[in-house]
């Protein structure tokens, strides 16, 4: 019996043991409860951001009359293409796409350039230089000089109408970042700097070969911000752009989506411009716009945060 | 220099100016006046789909013709105000663009952004033998002209357009007066699950009470359509103008609230809003959410006007609905035959000429080629045979989907075809509203209210407007209490002001008109 027992004692000892380590893995694994609630809470959250943007995509592949009569839901029954084939039958969307891609690239280099250069002269506290040039930042942050001045600079004297550099220029330096730059700038060590001088680089060596590597983060912040205000650009195209060919695709949906709403209670519409889907149309018209520069956040997400709270420490 | 200048060449010169003259004489006036280059165009809308072969084809006949070709820049509807109100000021380099007092034509015309087009009609005989002189005269500004009246219709007749097909289908047979209206209302309310029985959008429903001659709900303005409201800009405080006026030579303005009839129109919609006749949420649905509504077949009548556009809205409900048919309620209580409602002839949209950038002659050569049936056909409906084709003397069947904003260019009203699919109930108003004979002229038809003296007041009291009046004209608030707020907001806005200048102008109106 003794011996019996003594071994079962042994065997459940050793099997303890044994356990030992898998009970302490399973310890580890076993998550913490806050950790779960912020799973929880994150995912719920992440659901009432999520479940919006879907509906917007099933309701533009939602036929109207259930739209108008049923309002939203999770899945497209009946499926449409209505609104997608009257947003492709008017004016050349590729046309749209090519204009404001080269708005948004072209008009982000220009900006993240000029913005940089600026940031960085007024960064280094030259005399007589960096003061003016803050000042000459700052002001247009108080003030602006009125919807008739811009539209007579850009039209009379730069005679840039109907040209995409129209849309460029009035927005191609927004103050607000220059200022984030500026501070980003200031944290870069200046021993580097010193080094770099002392081993002879001139003042665009440094600031091409040495700043500018290093302060990748706040470029790709600058670089986002301006690609999505030149993607979302639509009112100096309205005010510049009369020619049709050249409109930037958020101002070809801003006029269709504007004519379809007004189409139903003026007089000159046809009677199919008179039943357009309204509602599945304001869908698919989101869809369009903000599926592309979607795409931009999840390559800049990492340089996004990490860019804005460099630049937010030091003033 | 002068020893050059021989006799020989004085006799030349002299010889080619004579040959010139004569040419001119078998000329075209429009090549006479010497015109040419491009006369750009502002219209509201876009392009409308085959707009460029049109163009082509239009131009070519112009050069032909004129000698001169045509433009046009298409703003959209949501940014047509701001823009060309822009484009006036900066004095861009444009011809012609669609202005009206809704818009910003009474501050251009001010500023002095507008041409005179007084007299300038007579040059052009086409124009001038498309456009009623009654039209003309009504919309003269203390005598002067300031643009071309664009209208399709001799009279604008505010109406409900209403699902017959329930109608029938609940024993109501044509329905002609207010009381069988609301007996329709009630009973769509009561069976017909889902279906709100009046639909209307957040913009405009002071037309459910002030009379213009009618408020859509305004009992008394049925059984007497003989008073028009009149304001000091595109929006604010409506006044009332004394019936007398014509007799007494005083005007008597008052404001909206003081009449009986808008104030019983008011507890009207009121007790529509509470059982529900109304759609709940009017300050939230813009008109499109609301034709879109109906065309589901989710609202049993919406707000219409006698510009022959209420049959569109059969194309989309039939889509929900395939047994829906429409027909329209003129709120006059008996037949058409029998009515003569009071109009200004006002036109609601008007070509302007820039007074800065433009052309007069060239802008009225193309409005004079505009007046002629081929060329207004070709720009209003497009290329015949690829866009439209004829259907009898006047109507079309659209072909393709070609869209021209003639309302901002050219509509004439003999020259205007019908949509083929226009019901017969709406072919029937849509006549009646042709005839200048079957409306009688308002008093102060052609009095335009000029706000400069009190600018101020008239802005804040159109703040006033949208926040205490506009939920009465939905029946959102108790009508008692919130006439309280109103009268009292207006009172310290400046209405005596307003009220005075108002009678003052109306006045001086009356005197002149003698």
């Amino acid at each position: 019996m003794s011996t019996t027992g003594y071994n079962e004692s042994l065997l459940d000892h050793e099997a303890r043991e044994a356990d030992k380590p898998a009970a302490r893995r399973r310890a580890r694994r076993r998550p913490e409860p806050f950790t779960v609630a912020s799973h929880i809470v994150v995912t719920l959250f992440g659901l009432f951001c999520l479940i919006p943007l879907w509906m917007i995509i099933a309701g533009s592949f939602t036929d109207e009359t259930v739209l108008a009569r049923q309002g939203y839901s999770l899945f497209p029954n009946p499926f449409s293409l209505a609104a997608y084939e009257l947003l492709f039958s008017g004016q050349s969307l590729l046309n749209g796409y090519v204009a404001s891609l080269f708005i948004t690239l072209v008009g982000t280099i220009l900006s993240v350039s000029s913005t940089a250069s600026l940031a960085w002269v007024i960064a280094r506290r030259l005399p007589w230089i960096s003061r003016p040039l803050t000042v000459f930042a700052y002001v247009p942050m108080l003030f602006h000089g009125g919807l008739v001045p811009l539209y007579l600079l850009v039209t009379q004297v730069l005679s840039l109408s109907n040209s995409w550099f129209a849309v460029i220029l009035p927005i191609l330096l927004a103050p607000f970042l220059v200022f984030i730059t500026v501070s980003f700038f200031r944290q870069l060590p200046e021993e580097i700097l010193d080094a770099a001088r002392i081993d002879g680089a001139g003042e665009l060596r440094i600031f091409f070969q040495i700043v500018l590597p290093l302060s990748k983060p706040i470029l790709a912040v600058l670089g986002l911000f301006y690609a999505v205000t030149y993607w979302n650009e639509w009112f100096m195209a309205l005010l510049f752009v009369s020619d049709p060919d050249k409109y930037p695709l958020q101002l070809i949906l801003q006029n269709l989506i504007a004519n379809v709403t007004n189409a139903t209670s003026l007089p000159g519409a046809t009677a199919a411009q008179a039943a357009a889907p309204v509602y599945q149309l304001r869908f698919a018209m989101t869809v369009l716009t903000v599926g592309p520069i979607l795409l931009a956040y999840p390559f800049a997400q990492r340089f996004f945060v990490k860019g804005i709270t460099l630049g937010a420490t030091k003033g | 220099m002068t020893r050059n200048f021989s006799r020989r060449h004085f006799l030349a010169l002299s010889g080619a100016a004579g040959l010139g003259a004569a040419l001119a004489g078998g000329m075209p006036q429009a090549f006479a006046a010497g015109l040419s280059g491009t006369s750009l165009t502002l219209l509201p809308s876009q392009a409308p789909s085959n707009w460029k072969a049109v163009l082509d084809k239009a131009n070519a006949a112009l050069l032909a013709e004129h000698g001169f070709t045509l433009d046009a820049q298409f703003i959209n509807w949501s940014n047509y105000g701001q823009q060309s109100l822009l484009k006036f000021t900066a004095g861009a380099s444009f011809d012609t663009a669609l202005q009206a007092l809704w818009l910003n034509m009474a501050q251009l015309q001010q500023s002095g952004s507008l041409a005179d087009l007084t007299g300038e009609l007579d040059k052009w005989p086409n124009l001038k033998a498309q456009i009623a002189p009654k039209l003309i005269e009504a919309n003269s500004w203390n005598g002067k002209l300031w643009g071309i009246p664009q209208v399709n219709s001799a009279g604008r007749v505010q109406h409900f357009s209403i699902r017959q097909d329930l109608a029938e289908k609940h024993g109501f047979g044509e329905i002609w007066d207010f009381d069988t209206l609301e007996r329709y209302f009630y009973t769509i309310k009561e069976k017909e699950d889902g279906v709100t029985p009046f639909g209307i959008g957040a913009n405009s429903t002071w037309v459910l009470a002030v009379p213009t001659p009618t408020g859509m709900f305004n009992q008394q303005s049925w059984e007497d359509p003989t008073r028009m409201q009149y304001l000091f800009a595109g929006s604010g405080l409506r006044f009332l103008l004394a019936k007398d006026a014509a007799t007494t030579g005083s005007s008597k303005p008052i404001p909206f609230w003081e009449d009986d009839g808008v104030v019983a129109a008011l507890r009207k919609i009121r007790k529509y809003h509470e059982d529900g006749i109304i759609n709940a949420d009017p300050f939230n649905s813009d008109s499109a959410t609301i034709q879109s509504q109906f065309q589901a077949g989710r609202i049993a009548s919406i707000w219409s006007m006698t510009d022959g556009l209420a049959s569109n809205q059969l194309v989309g409900l039939r889509k929900a609905v395939p047994t829906a048919s429409l027909a329209q309620v003129v709120p006059f209580g008996k037949p058409l035959s029998e009515v003569k409602p009071v109009q200004t002839f006002q036109a609601d949209n008007m070509v302007v000429v820039n007074a800065n950038g433009g052309d007069v002659d060239r802008a009225l050569a193309l409005q004079d080629w505009l007046s002629v049936k081929q060329n207004h056909d070709l720009i209003e409906y497009g290329i015949e045979g690829t866009d439209w084709e004829a259907a009898g003397d006047d109507s079309l069947n659209q072909l393709s989907q070609y869209a021209f904003p003639g309302y901002a260019l050219l509509w004439r009203s003999a020259l205007e075809r019908r949509s083929s699919f226009m019901t017969e109930s709406e072919k029937a108003v849509f006549d009646w509203a042709q005839d200048y004979d079957n409306f009688a002229t308002d008093t102060f038809a052609s009095f335009i209210p000029d706000v400069s003296a009190v600018k101020q007041e008239a802005a804040q009291m159109n703040n006033v407007i949208i926040q205490h009046a506009n939920p009465l004209f939905h029946g959102l608030a108790d009508v008692d209490a919130q006439l309280d707020k109103l009268k009292s907001a207006a009172d310290a806005a400046g209405l005596n002001m307003l009220q005075a200048e108002m009678e003052k102008q109306a006045d001086a109106y009356l005197k002149a008109r003698g």
